[in-house]
């Protein structure tokens, strides 16, 4: 250590901790220890896993996911996707009050009308996943 | 796996580390002779006791060896080894979930000497090993590594992610509690 305490109690104390565990250290049989890992990385040998499954990779993914996204829901027309039908909604909402009634009563059918499974899933978030799901996501994005 | 070589006892740690992932076995057998009892004496300071310490060592290893391919040599190995030891030892104690026991003899000075003197300083020891034990593990860690394995703040702080100037802080007030221990 270069900055040594200047503290007479505190180099006291830095000494007696520097004998703490004085006896675990050699009590040690360290080629048991060896014979030991050795044997353990054997039985079961060390594979390098995928550089997307590691904790960092994951986390850009999952953010670059997220991140797309909250563009579809929030970008408007650009990342919005709509059916046939709710299409015809938003044109003849503008123009609501030039309708008669049986016009409105079709308008009014097609708010009612539930939405396709696009929509739907765009509306699902990565937070939703499982860390299984979300392999799989990458692995498919990858292949 | 089919050793190549035998590891040169002069190699660096990073050689070693780039044998045992090129299969030289005698590598991973190097580096563990080599820093088994520094993490013995860590261990055996931070809490482990008696023939936990064995098995927390041979665990701490294996742990490290496979995550190896997650060591850029941002810090030392051995410090990145220790740091590994005391998540072995929280784990322990999870599973555990027993007090931490530590063996006296840990604490105990040299044989030889006045043997009024030898017990004094025995008991000093025993009160400091259990002070420590209380301690905030970060607390606890940075004051081992560096009173105890004489590592420097930067150093410290690379090995458990946080700045020099934090590692100070936390040096600092584990020695504030631990002073009391020897009066």
């Amino acid at each position: 250590m270069n900055d040594r305490a200047a503290d007479p109690r505190e180099r006291e104390l830095e000494r007696r901790a520097a004998d703490l565990g004085r006896g675990a250290g050699e009590r040690l049989d360290v080629e048991r220890v060896v014979s030991g890992v050795l044997a353990s990385l054997r039985l079961e040998p060390v594979v390098a896993e995928p550089f997307w499954a590691r904790p960092a990779w994951l986390r850009a993914a999952a953010g670059l996911v997220l991140l797309i996204g909250a563009g579809a829901l929030l970008g408007g027309p650009v990342g919005r996707r709509t059916t046939p039908l709710q299409e015809t909604a938003w044109v003849q909402a503008g123009d609501v009050q030039d309708l008669n009634a049986d016009q409105l009563q079709t308008v009014i059918a097609t708010l009612d009308a539930p939405l396709d499974r696009s929509t739907a899933a765009g509306d699902a978030g990565v937070e939703d996943l499982s860390e299984t799901q979300l392999r799989a996501l990458l692995r498919s994005m990858e292949d | 796996m089919a050793p190549s070589e035998p590891a040169a006892v002069s190699s660096s740690d990073a050689d070693l580390i780039a044998a045992w992932q090129g299969g030289d076995e005698q590598a991973a057998a190097e580096l563990v002779r080599r820093h088994a009892r520094a993490l013995a004496r860590f261990l055996g300071a931070t809490g482990a006791g008696g023939a936990d310490v064995d098995d927390l060592v041979q665990e701490t290893f294996i742990r490290a060896f496979r995550a190896l391919d997650r060591f850029r040599g941002q810090c030392q190995f051995r410090t990145w080894l220790l740091t590994i030891g005391g998540n072995a030892l929280k784990d322990a104690g999870r599973r555990a979930a027993r007090e931490k026991v530590v063996p006296l003899d840990d604490y105990l000075p040299a044989p030889g000497g006045d043997p009024h003197e030898r017990a004094v300083a025995g008991e000093t020891a025993g009160k400091l090993g259990r002070e420590l034990a209380r301690l905030p593990r970060l607390q606890r860690e940075v004051f081992l590594l560096r009173a105890q394995q004489g590592f420097e703040y930067e150093e410290i702080a690379r090995a458990l992610a946080t700045t020099p100037g934090a590692a100070r802080v936390h040096y600092h007030h584990a020695v504030k509690r631990l002073k009391e221990c020897l009066t």
